[in-house]
């Protein structure tokens, strides 16, 4: 995780896969404790990621845009 | 795997892979595997084995219920113009809806779509042809790229 003025960046790397969910959940609680204006997932790391695991970045994306006021939330990159 | 041979059709892998989470990135490397003597392009190849990770993946899960001895099979086929893949389940659930609803991100986003529902999408999207059929016993899903079209262009 990197603090930038915009705001958190979470540093996504090796494989997201059926055993993400918790790490992904995790990383993103802890983000969203600093308050930040912005919460960046970057994925320029990720190796391996499929269907069933975009549907999990769905659900964390869709959490967000439900709190309120929600930070902003965004791939930092396409999904490759 | 094995490869037998058959007059303009070449079978160039049959394999038989246990449902167990993970067997798809196995499987889409045997596959690789299998056609790395056709020369097909970096970019074609990634997409093809996308789409038979994600059409395995499927069929473990839909198909199989991810019940381990009950085991997906794929045929790798040569044809004159094209490269077929056919995954085939063991058909515990209806088969997969080629016309099924187009994933729309932002229904999904606002809780009107599943979160799920990308593995059809993505499939078509990496080869050039999708096929799926089935009956009681099981689905089959084939995967068409024909070799003419397989450049780096597109």
């Amino acid at each position: 995780m990197d603090l930038t003025p915009g705001g958190v960046v979470l540093d996504l790397r090796g494989e997201i896969n059926g055993f993400a969910k918790e790490a992904l959940n995790a990383a993103y609680a802890e983000a969203e404790a600093k308050n930040p204006e912005t919460i960046l997932l970057n994925f320029e790391e990720i190796s391996y990621i499929n269907s069933t695991e975009i549907a999990l970045i769905l659900i964390l994306l869709a959490k967000a845009r439900l709190e309120a006021p929600p930070p902003s939330l965004r791939p930092e990159r396409p999904l490759r | 795997m094995t490869s037998p041979s058959s007059g303009a059709r070449r079978t160039l892998a049959e394999l038989s892979v246990p449902s167990e989470p993970g067997n798809e990135r196995r499987t889409a490397e045997q596959v690789a595997r299998a056609v790395s003597g056709l020369g097909l392009p970096e970019r074609t190849l990634e997409r093809l084995k996308t789409a038979v990770a994600e059409a395995t993946m499927n069929a473990m899960e839909h198909g199989n219920r991810y019940n381990p001895e009950v085991p997906v099979k794929i045929e790798v086929w040569l044809l004159e113009d094209r490269l077929l893949v056919r995954i085939i389940d063991r058909g515990g659930s209806p088969p997969p809806s080629p016309n099924a609803q187009r994933p729309d991100l932002e229904a999904k986003l606002e809780g009107m779509q599943t979160p799920r529902g990308w593995a059809l999408f993505l499939i078509r999207n990496m080869v050039d042809d999708m096929r799926v059929s089935g009956n009681p016993d099981h689905h089959t899903v084939e995967l068409i790229t024909y070799l003419k079209s397989a450049d780096d262009a597109g």
